[in-house]
């Protein structure tokens, strides 16, 4: 099953060329994640085929154990497919080559507990190469721009989880990404929190002019974003529920 | 639960928990092992020092007393094996013509023994010609009687004409000092030297030629019953000697006054007890430190775990299990590693034994090897206590569910670092340095002939306080640099991390507790296994010192009292093949007022060469400068420093002092000018003694007579060199190898042989470096493992993270092994002061194994390299459950 969020296609067997052609964040082609082997191995993700584009606001929904987490970590990069194809078409290589182009925002607290808030912001910057102080001045904004710079001295256990999730998020755009993946971030908050970190993160895609995905089995999450896929058993279904939704709404 | 708690640790956990077991597996090995030496080379000094003797006890029967009740007695005294009468008498001189000449002697001793003392009693007489049987004499009569066996010799009787005897062989009596012993009388009021003149006569011959003088002078007649005790004793020295001592003053008892008894076992244990008592100060300043270390290893190892710990700990308390639960689960984990730790740690330690010491035993008997092998487990399972179990119960008492949980806590400085712990620690050792460095201080106090031993314990303050004190003023720099000169450390690590830098220095400063611990414990090890090398190497210098100075040379030929051979002999003992130079020392008896000391006349242009003269030989000048001034001024004289105290000398003096002329050998005053203080020589006793001009000496007295002959073979082949020189010589001079006089000061004060106990701690001490270095920054660095995923997911190169992890490992690798080099230099002072006592002579500096150390250091930085570098390669893409955790 092929499909490109936001824009549902036809199926095709050319799909990278028109990924490219259309400017795809991320491709994939029958890609599988295999853990382990023999009797005991656990496919994760099995024949998925896709395609991101710029500026997509895709939810990726599924219940615990549905290859959510995976299908997102084969996005980023972060781990390699065992079978089929994942391709950055206009990132041009691995997200991990070049730091900054894809943002992650984790479920659970991912901010270096040794460092406080603006270090942790300004490190993916660093890590790209950026003058420490000019990583430092653009944590600052972007922590400004999340209205959370009254946090910036402050270490990761003297946060809340929202506090921390929203620093996640400042980090994730402090290097204006072209792609944001966040995996479950509102999975350990309260659904007040959630709701807040979710109008964050939004909002932060939205002044960056990035693509959004977010894996969630939360259907207020889900809610806010256009396009639905759903993942079950590591079998992807690129069917636009949003589409389906309304198509089944019109039919009835 | 418990079980379930166990099984989940030993899957998960397994390599923490196999890291702890071997620091607790470290410890317990190396204190069982120490053990073994300490209690194995108790037993070897009793063993020598019974050994050594070989009439254990001479009992004299009082005047009048019946010596046969006094023997049977003696028989049947506990521990006695056998025991033989000899009977003393007193000779006014012995007279022999030989070669047309007439020779007399003054006065003497006769001894009548019986038949079997020989067989008794073997290596107490030494045949040195003639037949073994019949009438005998000493060598040093002999030589001035002129006699050879077959010769005739009369005796001199008080009242009664004098007897002639046919000698049958001449003797050496190397246990004459303790064979002519005064009975009874304190070490102090013993005669200075054993008689010069003595025959000793079969006891049928003394009961018909001797005995009668019991009708007119029964003074001059004694019997003395001549006692093999049994060599069975407790194996400490200590023990050995009350045991010993005990069963003397117990025969005394039975005697009633009939009879004093001369306790030679006793007195030979009396020198090992202090011996052993120095191998036991040996064990706690050598040993103990080590086994700390391991022990505060293997906190730190669980402690590098504690902040995991924490978390599952206050998660199963949210998950409502009570304090007391996870307490004891806690319990149960240190529990495991303690057992499995001592169990591996005494298979280790019996290994080791049969490696270094030849046996697996733990202990030289089954009480000492079961109390070392049960000590040395309870240890671990102490230590194990305290690295996991306490920290739990601590933390339960000190933080909240909430504060657990937290992975990062802002640092604040120690209540020790706020309270200058570490200042008043070091302030304590300068003190307790000033006080062990003063003169007359003495660590271990065994008077001669008293029961009570001691040591002074207080002595231990002064490197423990030191130890500590370096220690913990390291962590105080370490965490101050890390702290306050975040960007000093900055600008260090920057070739190895880029533009990484600053945000680096920043993670490391708040970790600086945990940065600071690695460091503290790369030096504690490093300093360790300085101290130790050092201590020892200097120790095995001062040993061999000792040989020489007692010795003299590689080879000394001894001339025999009353001989008179000349400076020429050199070249028969320089034509035996491997000689390579051969030093003559004059050897004579000079009187100062009424004091009879012994002089010595060196060759001021050669002895340097043929022997090793230290500065800490010498006082008030170099070897070469006082040396120098002998041949400048060839009247100038170097004494002892109890000569210039007891004559108030001041350089330049005169010295008045009587020695024997050649010719006449009537005493004459020749004038010496008093030059320098000699505290030690070689050759020369430990207490009074002159040097001087050989050649001033010889013009004074006109003889050339040599007293030794220093020969120099390089170090060479010395036993095969010692025996063609005996065989060249024969009898005419005693001929002693450094090999020989090595092993047989091994039973005086250097008696404890330290290669075992070199090689195991040098050993542990290479373990504890790499495992302070290496283990620790592993597990440090694989408790961060979350945070370098989370810094390569941020996109972290290879060569980033490796700069994160390596600029860690430099600052631990730099800062441990400037503060352990420090500190063991530190420590290897105090111990050579403190332990001063071990070393006769004492050190004139310091033997420093530099190969040894370069390993250790290249070991602990090789360790580290290894560690950073695991650790980098593994954060390069993270673990799947890494991610997960995310």
């Amino acid at each position: 099953m092929n499909a490109q969020a936001g824009t549902p296609a036809p199926a095709t067997t050319h799909t990278s060329d028109r990924a490219a052609a259309s400017g795809a964040l991320i491709e994939m082609a029958d890609v599988a994640l295999t853990y382990g082997s023999g009797p005991t191995a656990v496919v994760a993700v099995h024949g998925a085929t896709c395609q991101v584009p710029a500026g997509a606001r895709l939810a990726i929904t599924g219940p615990s154990g549905s290859g959510k987490s995976t299908l997102l970590h084969l996005m980023a990069g972060l781990e390699r497919a065992t079978a089929g194809r994942v391709s950055w078409p206009a990132l041009g290589e691995d997200p991990l080559g070049r730091p900054g182009l894809v943002g992650v925002v984790f479920q659970g607290p991912s901010l270096i507990p040794t460092l406080d808030v603006v270090e942790n912001v300004a490190l993916p910057l660093v890590l790209a190469g950026t003058a420490a102080r000019v990583a430092h001045e653009l944590a600052m904004d972007a922590l400004d721009t999340l209205e959370i710079d009254d946090l910036a001295s402050k270490l990761p256990d003297e946060l809340s989880g929202g506090q921390a999730q929203r620093v996640a998020i400042a980090r994730a755009m402090a290097t204006r990404p072209v792609l944001i993946l966040a995996d479950e971030p509102t999975g350990q908050l309260d659904r007040a929190t959630g709701a807040h970190v979710i109008d964050v993160l939004l909002g932060a895609a939205d002044l960056l002019g990035a693509a959004v995905v977010i894996s969630t089995h939360d259907p207020a999450v889900s809610d806010r974003l256009s396009s639905r896929w759903r993942i079950r058993d590591g079998v992807l279904s690129t069917t636009d529920l949003s589409t389906s939704r309304n198509d089944l709404g019109e039919s009835r | 639960m418990t079980v379930t708690w166990l099984r989940g640790l030993l899957r998960r956990r397994r390599g923490a928990l196999i890291a702890t077991a071997s620091g607790i597996a470290v410890a317990v090995a190396l204190l069982a092992s120490l053990g073994a030496f300490l209690a194995a080379s108790k037993a070897t000094m009793t063993a020598r020092a019974a050994s050594g003797v070989v009439v254990d006890w001479q009992v004299q029967a009082a005047t009048g007393a019946d010596p046969t009740a006094v023997l049977d007695a003696t028989r049947h005294a506990d521990g006695v094996t056998a025991a033989l009468p000899v009977q003393f008498a007193t000779t006014d001189g012995f007279t022999a013509t030989t070669g047309g000449t007439q020779q007399s002697t003054g006065a003497g001793v006769v001894l009548g023994l019986p038949a079997d003392y020989r067989t008794v009693f073997p290596g107490e007489i030494r045949t040195l010609s003639g037949s073994p049987d019949g009438v005998l004499v000493a060598q040093q009569t002999a030589s001035n009687l002129h006699v050879a066996p077959g010769d005739k010799v009369t005796v001199a009787r008080a009242g009664l004409p004098p007897i002639t005897v046919t000698i049958a062989g001449v003797v050496d009596l190397p246990y004459a000092d303790s064979l002519f012993q005064k009975v009874g009388a304190p070490p102090q009021s013993q005669p200075a030297a054993p008689p010069d003149n003595v025959m000793l006569m079969p006891a049928t011959t003394f009961a018909s030629t001797m005995a009668p003088l019991a009708a007119t002078r029964p003074d001059l007649l004694t019997t003395q019953v001549h006692v093999a005790h049994t060599h069975e004793l407790p194996p400490d020295p200590a023990e050995a000697y009350i045991a010993v001592t005990a069963a003397a003053h117990n025969l005394e008892a039975t005697l009633a006054g009939s009879g004093l008894v001369g306790d030679n076992l006793a007195a030979s244990l009396d020198g090992a007890r202090k011996d052993s008592l120095y191998s036991q100060v040996l064990f706690l300043f050598l040993g103990l430190p080590g086994a700390i270390l391991a022990g505060i290893l293997t906190a730190a190892i669980a402690g590098a775990g504690a902040v995991r710990r924490r978390r599952e700990q206050a998660l199963l308390r949210t998950r409502g299990m009570s304090v007391r639960q996870v307490v004891r689960l806690a319990a149960v984990e240190a529990l495991l590693v303690g057992v499995v730790g001592g169990l591996v740690g005494l298979g280790v330690a019996a290994a080791i034994g049969l490696f270094a010491f030849g046996s697996s035993g733990f202990g030289a008997s089954t009480t000492s090897a079961l109390s070392w092998t049960i000590g040395a487990f309870v240890v671990g399972l102490l230590i194990a206590v305290i690295a996991v179990l306490i920290p739990t119960v601590r933390d339960f008492r000190e933080s909240t569910v909430t504060g657990a949980r937290a992975r990062v806590r802002r640092e604040r400085a120690p209540r020790w670092m706020r309270f200058g712990l570490d200042i008043i620690l070091l302030a304590g050792a300068a003190v307790m340095f000033a006080i062990t460095s003063q003169a007359g201080y003495s660590l271990v106090l065994a008077p001669e002939g008293v029961a009570t031993i001691s040591v002074s314990y207080w002595a231990f303050l002064g490197p423990a306080l030191l130890w500590i004190g370096v220690a913990l003023l390291a962590w105080r720099i370490a965490y101050l640099i890390l702290g306050r000169g975040r960007p000093l450390v900055a600008r260090a690590i920057r070739p190895l991390t880029g533009n990484l830098a600053s945000t680096a220095a920043a993670g490391l400063s708040r970790q600086r507790t945990i940065v600071a611990r690695a460091v503290v414990l790369v030096a504690l090890a490093v300093s360790f296994a300085a101290s130790t090398a050092t201590f020892n190497a200097t120790y095995k210098t001062q040993a061999e010192v000792d040989a020489r100075l007692t010795n003299g040379a590689d080879i000394a030929v001894t001339q025999s009292p009353g001989t008179n051979v000349g400076p020429d002999a050199a070249t028969a003992i320089a034509s035996v093949p491997g000689v390579v130079s051969v030093e003559p020392l004059q050897h004579r008896f000079a009187y100062v007022g009424a004091d009879l000391q012994d002089l010595y006349g060196v060759r001021p242009a050669t002895i340097a060469a043929a022997t090793s003269l230290q500065d800490a030989y010498f006082q008030g000048g170099t070897a070469a400068e006082l040396i120098g001034r002998l041949a400048a001024k060839p009247d100038s004289i170097l004494v002892s420093d109890e000569t210039v105290k007891d004559f108030q000398l001041a350089p330049g003096d005169l010295i008045r002092l009587r020695l024997q002329d050649g010719q006449t050998k009537k005493f004459i005053t020749v004038p010496f000018h008093y030059a320098g203080i000699a505290k030690e020589f070689p050759t020369a006793p430990h207490d009074s003694f002159f040097i001087a001009n050989a050649d001033y000496i010889a013009k004074a007295t006109g003889s050339y007579a040599v007293g030794a002959f220093l020969v120099d073979t390089g170090g060479q082949n010395t036993a095969a060199v010692a025996t063609a020189l005996r065989d060249k010589l024969g009898a005419a001079a005693r001929v002693t190898d450094i090999g020989s006089t090595r092993s047989a000061i091994g039973s005086s004060l250097t008696s404890v042989d330290l290669a075992g106990l070199t090689r195991v701690e040098l050993g542990f001490a290479l373990v504890l470096a790499a495992a302070a270095g290496g283990l620790v920054l592993a597990l440090g660095l694989a408790e961060r493992r979350r945070t370098f995923a989370i810094a390569s997911v941020l996109g972290a190169t290879g060569r980033q993270l490796r700069g994160l992890v390596l600029s860690e490992a430099v600052i631990v690798v730099v800062g441990g092994i400037i503060a352990g080099v420090v500190s063991g230099w530190l420590l290897s002072q105090m111990l050579v002061t403190v332990l001063t006592g071990v070393f006769d002579p004492p050190p004139e500096k310091l033997s420093v194994p530099w190969p040894y150390l370069a390993t250790t250091v290249l070991v602990a930085a090789l360790a580290i390299g290894a560690a950073a570098l695991m650790a980098a390669q593994r954060s390069r893409r993270p673990a799947v459950e890494v991610l997960r955790g995310l």
